[in-house]
């Protein structure tokens, strides 16, 4: 019952979030330099035309009229008309977001798969090998950002040892099923076509395992560093006194306290993951929503802007809503309101 | 002395750290017959609790060596492989822990907990467990024990916790309990209502008790025999008649006339010094650089000498 309280708080502070953001990279994206007009009609365009492009665009009106028409458009679902691909904006977002959601998934899953049972086994065995394999990859993860990993990963897999697809969502001759999720990946199980799904799942293993490298070690990192804590405390002094399994500390009685601060962790890691997928998107030529938004950015397509940061903010607060729910449901103390400790 | 239920002989124990080897307990040794109660009584950081943990073999043996031998009804609990210990922990073996607000794990139920230490000491089902959980609760006068077994443990208030703990190390029917400062952490009359009812509970059920403490008022009303401890060592062991009315050891000495008296005139008298430093402790006696009384033949080892019936002290000097 409280949960749900906690959740629409939660949303409604993630509505004013929004809100800000909106006003913020509506004036951001009018302020600095350059005339999107003249940058989509050419240098050899005419005044009159850049002029009337202009009057069509608004941007001759005072900034609050243009906000509100902006805000009138956005309820009704439409962002505008891109000055990059004369598309509406919408339409784009609608079709190249799930493709960086999906990538994103992937590497959140691969993250928190990989992360946690690593942290787990080093802090059971410390300065075991899991130990020092931790600690290997935190230090890569520290030494390169993730698209210099994507193109290490892209030559060594991709080019030399051609275990896996260079570049791209899928192979030509394969065909995606109808979309229902969007995520491609779901929607091959839910039509059932396991060769589509296998070939996908062999193109989003290079770009999700760049992306997820960093996080990967910090959440093993963390949680080891917390069970290790754990460990030492009272309480698991007392299961330990009595006796309790050791399987059931180290998945059960320890890890639950132990994963609180690492959720929190990874909240702030989708935010991470989120800039970096436009890199890794990049690398991987995967059809994702970067490239949309590297060209608005570059061409000064204000609708286009205004769309990709306010899609991006949309899905990191409902990231963050997610595991703040996730740690509520971890953690009584949150979830029922503990009014000490 | 062979006969007692638990027999601890000569135990000697070494933290391995950075700077150097800490020898902490130095030749600890006492015995608890069936259903006795003997309180191990001692400044903070004597070592106390690092006995209880012996007792249950909670000390990571990789850093911490111990020698000597603990023996618990004919099996030596120093030798006892890790697979071996379940027999022993929570089962025939108990302890209850001294902060209700840190020995219960904050994530999960009451009632998760309570219900695994039975499961795992007595192999129960499911619903069996729970059945003993609720009357065990009864038991140790919780008023809504059903409530109290869908809590969490930030629900409730200290002195149910400790309650809790109680009924944690008593459900099983273990033949021993250890009993590390229980309540200390709480106000003080809900400190005594706990001890009263550790006290009741455990002599229904014929437990022997070990209640560590450092509160002699405390082991006056709830123990039959003392140890008391200093730097790692006994140094004087006895009835509690006997300890206080003919303390014997010049520590035990200054410990009793250390307590606050409501009766007669005069601010307690504390002790000069501090506890030994375990890395270079002196040779000997471990009190002698404290003692009043100390002489140079106070610096080779002191054997505990019978000074009355079933009295007996680690001091030349005491006569
Ligand atoms: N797990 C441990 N590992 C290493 N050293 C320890 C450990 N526990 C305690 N010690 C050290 O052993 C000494 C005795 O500690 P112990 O906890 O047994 O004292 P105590 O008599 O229980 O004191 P208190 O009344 O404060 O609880 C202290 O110097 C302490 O620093
Ligand atoms: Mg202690």
């Amino acid at each position: 019952m409280s949960v749900w309280r906690f959740l629409a708080r939660r949303l409604v502070a993630s509505l004013f979030v929004l809100a800000g953001v909106s006003v913020l990279i509506f004036c951001l994206a009018r302020v600095i330099p350059g005339d999107p007009a003249r940058i989509a009609l050419g240098p050899n365009a005419e005044r009159e035309q850049v002029e009337a492009m202009r009057h069509e665009l608004w941007l001759d009106r005072p900034l609050a009229e243009q906000y509100v028409r902006f805000v009138g458009g956005a309820l009704r679902g439409d962002l505008g008309i891109s000055l990059y691909n004369h598309r509406p904006v919408m339409e784009t977002i609608r079709r190249t977001l799930p493709v960086t959601v999906e990538l994103i998934l992937a590497a959140a899953v691969l993250t928190a798969l990989i992360g946690v049972p690593m942290g787990i086994v080093a802090a059971r065995w410390r300065d075991g090998a899991i130990d020092n394999i931790t600690r290997l990859i935190s230090l890569l993860g520290a030494a390169a950002p993730s698209f210099v990993w994507a193109i290490l990963l892209m030559l060594g897999f991709a080019y030399t040892l051609q275990i896996f697809p260079i570049a791209g969502r899928l192979s030509e001759a394969m065909h995606a099923p109808p979309s229902v999720t969007g995520l491609l990946l779901v929607d091959c199980v839910i039509a059932g076509q396991w060769a589509v799904l296998g070939d996908g799942l062999r193109h989003i293993c290079l770009p999700a395992l760049a992306l997820s490298l960093s996080g990967i070690a910090q959440i093993a990192r963390m949680t080891r560093a917390n069970m290790v804590e754990v460990y030492d405390s009272a309480h698991i002094e007392l299961a330990r006194a009595f006796a309790f399994s050791e399987a059931s500390m180290a998945l059960k009685y320890a890890l639950r306290p132990a994963l609180i601060p690492t959720l929190t962790l990874f909240g702030l890691q989708i935010a991470a993951l989120l800039g970096n997928a436009f890199l890794v998107e990049a690398v991987f030529g995967y059809p994702g929503i970067a490239q949309f938004g590297v060209q608005a950015i570059l061409q000064k397509d204000l609708n286009g802007i205004v769309g990709c940061v306010l899609v991006i903010a949309a899905a990191f607060l409902a990231a963050n809503v997610a595991v703040d729910l996730a740690v509520a449901f971890v953690d009584p103390r949150i979830r029922l309101g503990a009014r000490r400790g | 002395m062979s006969d007692a239920m638990l027999s601890v002989e000569d135990v000697h124990l070494r933290v391995r750290r950075f700077e150097g080897v800490h020898h902490i307990l130095k030749g600890v040794s006492f015995a608890v017959q069936a259903g006795e109660r003997l309180a191990i009584v001692g400044e903070s950081g004597c070592g106390k609790s690092l006995t209880a943990r012996v007792l249950l073999g909670l000390l990571d043996r990789k850093r911490i060596d111990i020698s000597g031998v603990a023996r618990f009804n004919g099996t030596d609990l120093l030798g006892l492989a890790p697979a071996a210990w379940r027999g022993v922990r929570g089962r025939r073996i108990a302890m209850i822990f001294q902060d209700p607000s840190t020995a219960l794990n904050p994530v999960f139920t009451i009632g998760d907990q309570l219900r695994t230490v039975i499961r795992r000491g007595q192999g129960v089902t499911r619903a069996e467990a729970d059945g003993q959980a609720l009357a065990m609760l009864e038991a140790v006068a919780i008023p809504d024990p059903a409530r109290v077994l869908a809590a969490y443990p930030f629900q409730l208030s200290g002195g149910l916790a400790q309650r809790v703990l109680i009924a944690m190390a008593l459900v099983n029917r273990p033949e021993l309990i250890v009993a590390d400062e229980p309540g200390t952490a709480l106000d003080v009359t809900v400190q005594e209502q706990t001890l009263r009812l550790m006290h009741r509970l455990t002599a229904e059920r014929g437990a022997a008790v070990i209640l560590i403490t450092h509160n002699l008022g405390v082991v006056r009303r709830f123990a039959a025999r003392i140890c008391v401890m200093y730097g790692g060592s006994i140094v004087e062991q006895g009835g509690v008649d006997d300890i206080f009315a003919r303390p014997a050891h010049p520590y035990t000495q200054a410990l009793l006339r250390a307590v606050p008296r409501l009766t007669g005139a005069g601010l307690p008298e504390g002790i000069d010094g501090s506890v030994p430093d375990y890395l270079s402790p002196p040779s000997g006696c471990r009190f002698r650089p404290r003692c009043p009384r100390a002489i140079d033949a106070c610096a080779v080892d002191q054997p505990l000498l019978e000074v009355g019936p079933g009295h007996q002290v680690a001091c030349g000097r005491a006569a």
